[in-house]
C-alpha cells in the first residue's frame, strides 16, 4: 500500500512537472489562463462589494463574516480550475474519439491517469492569491483567533472540499460513458457549485439540506470558514469527515460500472 | 446572384445554425436558473435584514425583476463570432472573403442576425411569462409603454454588442492567440454592463466611469425601461446615444480593419 501511495505520489510529481514545462512553453497561454481569473474574480469582487455596500448582516453573518466565505470559495474555484478542469473538460473527447484505447493500456489506474494528468497553475493564481488575501481580511475582521485548532480546521476542510470537488465534478462526466457529451450537464453542475458564490446560510433550509447531505455541494467552501467562525455542530463534523470516504467510493464504483460501457469508438 | 439575395442566404445559414443548436441554447438558457436562484436568496435575505421598503432604489419586485431579465437579456446579446473571427485570421481563411464578392462584415452581421432572430423568438416568449408571472406573484406594475420600448430597445442592443464584439475581433490582426483577451473581456463587459448587478449598486465614482462606457445599453438600461427605474423619456433619449454608438463603433471597426487588413498575411491560405 505504502508502495503504490509512493508510486502515484511520483507520477503526480512527473505530471506537475510536464505541466509546468507546458506552461512556460506557452507562456502566451499561461498569461490568458491568468487574466481570464481576473476577470472571474472580478465578478466574486462584485459580490464582496455589494454586501460590503449593505453593510448590513445576513442571516446572522456580518460583511467580513461573508468575505471569509466568499473568500474560500475564490480559493476552491482556483484550485477547481488548477487541478481538475482541463482534465475533466476533455475526458468526454477521450471516449468520443476512442483515445481511452491508449491510457487503458498503461501500468497505472485509468480514473488517476485521465483525471489528474493536466494541471494548469495559471488559472489557480489570481483565485488563489485573491481568495487568501480576502480569507485574511474577513477573519482577522471577524475576530476569529489565529489559533493552531482553527487554522487546522480550516485547512483540513479545504483539503476535504478538493476531494468533493473532484467526486462532484466527475459524477456528471461519467454519464460520458453513455452519453458521450456532457456539455448541459457541465453547465448544470458549474451552476451548481456556484451557489457557493454567497454562505449556504442565505438559502432555503431544503435547499441547504440537500446542499450538504444529498450532493454536498456546500461542503466543499462552507465548512472551513464555519470552523473558523465556530458554528460547526458535532453532526457536521462527522458528515464533513466521512463525506469525501463515501463519495470516493461512490465515485470509484460508478467508474469502474460506466467503463463496462466503454466501446472504444472510432478507433 | 444580386446583393440582397446574397446576404440573405447568409442571414439563412445563421438561421439554419440556431436552429440545428437549438437544444444547445436552450440548455444554456435552463443553466440561468441557478444565477438567479442565488440572487433571488440574496436579495431576500437583504431585504429581510434591513427592513426597507427599497434598496438602491429598488423595490424587492423590482430587484427580482432585474435579476431574471438582465439574466435572459445576457444570453440573448451574448456573441461568439469572435472567435471565428480570430481564426479566420489565424488560419488565413480571411483571404477567400477578400476575393469573393461578398463584405465581410456584412456576412459577419447577416450570420449573427440570422442566428439571433430564433433566440429572440424563444425569448419573447419566456420575457412575457416571466413579466406576467412577476406582476401576477409579485405585484410587478406593468406599463406598455415602456414594454413596447424595451421590445423595440432589445435589437439595438444586440447591433451594439455586434459592434463592440467586431471591433474587439480586429485584435487578431496584431496578436495570434486572443482567447484570453476575448474572454476577460467579456466577463468584464457583463459586470459593467450591468449583468451581474444592476449598475445602481455600485458607488457614484464607478457609476459615473461605466455609464459613461457603451455596455450599459446591451442590458442595464433596456432592463430598467421595463423594470420603470426608468421613465420614458430617459428609455427614449437612450435609443439616440445607442445609435451614436453603434455609428462610432462602425467607424471605429472600419479604421481598425483597414490597419488589419494591411498586416494580414494569409498564412496557410
Amino acid at each position: 500500500m505504502r508502495k503504490t501511495l509512493h508510486r502515484y505520489a511520483v507520477i503526480y510529481h512527473l505530471f506537475l512537472k510536464n505541466s509546468l514545462i507546458y506552461m512556460m512553453e506557452y507562456r502566451v497561454n499561461f498569461m490568458f489562463g491568468v487574466l481570464v481569473e481576473i476577470g472571474f474574480l472580478a465578478i466574486k469582487l462584485s459580490y464582496v462589494y455589494v454586501v460590503f455596500r449593505i453593510g448590513t448582516d445576513l442571516n446572522g453573518l456580518s460583511p467580513h463574516n461573508i468575505l471569509l466565505f466568499i473568500g474560500t470559495f475564490t480559493i476552491m474555484a482556483g484550485l477547481y480550475s488548477a487541478l481538475f478542469f482541463f482534465n475533466f473538460n476533455r475526458f468526454p473527447e477521450l471516449i468520443r474519439s476512442g483515445d481511452l484505447d491508449i491510457y487503458v493500456t498503461k501500468p497505472v489506474s485509468l480514473q488517476f491517469f485521465t483525471t489528474l494528468r493536466m494541471i494548469d497553475i495559471s488559472f489557480a493564481v489570481p483565485n488563489v492569491i485573491g481568495g487568501i488575501v480576502m480569507v485574511v481580511i474577513g477573519w482577522q475582521n471577524s475576530g476569529i483567533s489565529a489559533s493552531i485548532g482553527h487554522i487546522a480546521g480550516f485547512v483540513l476542510f479545504i483539503g476535504i472540499g478538493v476531494v468533493l470537488t473532484y467526486c462532484i465534478f466527475l459524477l456528471p462526466q461519467l454519464l460520458a460513458f453513455w452519453t458521450v457529451r456532457t456539455n448541459g450537464i457541465n453547465d448544470i453542475s458549474n451552476g451548481l457549485y456556484d451557489f457557493n458564490q454567497m454562505p449556504m446560510q442565505i438559502y432555503h433550509p431544503y435547499i441547504q439540506k440537500a446542499g450538504t447531505f444529498l450532493l454536498p455541494v456546500f461542503l466543499t467552501t462552507n465548512y472551513s470558514p464555519m470552523v473558523a467562525l465556530d458554528r460547526l455542530g458535532p453532526v457536521e463534523w462527522i458528515w464533513g469527515i466521512v463525506s469525501p470516504i463515501l463519495f470516493l467510493i461512490i465515485v470509484r464504483l460508478l467508474w469502474k460500472l460506466a467503463l463496462r460501457n466503454y466501446t472504444s469508438a472510432s478507433s | 446572384m444580386n446583393v440582397a439575395s446574397k446576404y440573405v442566404r447568409t442571414f439563412i445559414l445563421g438561421l439554419q445554425n440556431a436552429l440545428t443548436y437549438r437544444a444547445n441554447f436552450m440548455l444554456s438558457l435552463a443553466s440561468c436558473v441557478f444565477p438567479i436562484l442565488i440572487q433571488f436568496f440574496l436579495w431576500r435575505s437583504v431585504f429581510n435584514s434591513t427592513d426597507q421598503e427599497i434598496v438602491y432604489g429598488y423595490t424587492f419586485s423590482q430587484m427580482i425583476a432585474y435579476v431574471i431579465l438582465s439574466a435572459l437579456a445576457g444570453k440573448l446579446v451574448a456573441t461568439g463570432f469572435e472567435y471565428e473571427i480570430s481564426n479566420d485570421i489565424k488560419t488565413g481563411q480571411l483571404s477567400k472573403f477578400s476575393v469573393q464578392p461578398i463584405s465581410y462584415f456584412l456576412f459577419r452581421g447577416c450570420v449573427f442576425i440570422g442566428e439571433k432572430v430564433v433566440q429572440l423568438i424563444i425569448l419573447f416568449l419566456v420575457f412575457v411569462a416571466v413579466i406576467v408571472a412577476l406582476h401576477v406573484y409579485l405585484d410587478f406594475s406593468i406599463q406598455i409603454g415602456q414594454v413596447l420600448l424595451f421590445i423595440g430597445f432589445i435589437p439595438l442592443s444586440l447591433l451594439l454588442n455586434f459592434m463592440i464584439y467586431y471591433c474587439l475581433a480586429a485584435l487578431g490582426f496584431w496578436f495570434i492567440e486572443v482567447w484570453g483577451i476575448y474572454h476577460t473581456f467579456s466577463l468584464v463587459a457583463m459586470v459593467v454592463g450591468g449583468g451581474v448587478f444592476p449598475l445602481d449598486v455600485f458607488g457614484d465614482s464607478i457609476q459615473r466611469v461605466v455609464l459613461l462606457l457603451p455596455f450599459q445599453y446591451t442590458i442595464f438600461h433596456p432592463i430598467s425601461i421595463v423594470t420603470g427605474k426608468i421613465d420614458l423619456q430617459a428609455g427614449l433619449s437612450g435609443v439616440w446615444v445607442v445609435l451614436g454608438w453603434i455609428a462610432v463603433l462602425f467607424l471605429l471597426s472600419k479604421w481598425a480593419w483597414r490597419k488589419g487588413m494591411k498586416r494580414f498575411e494569409s498564412v496557410g491560405g
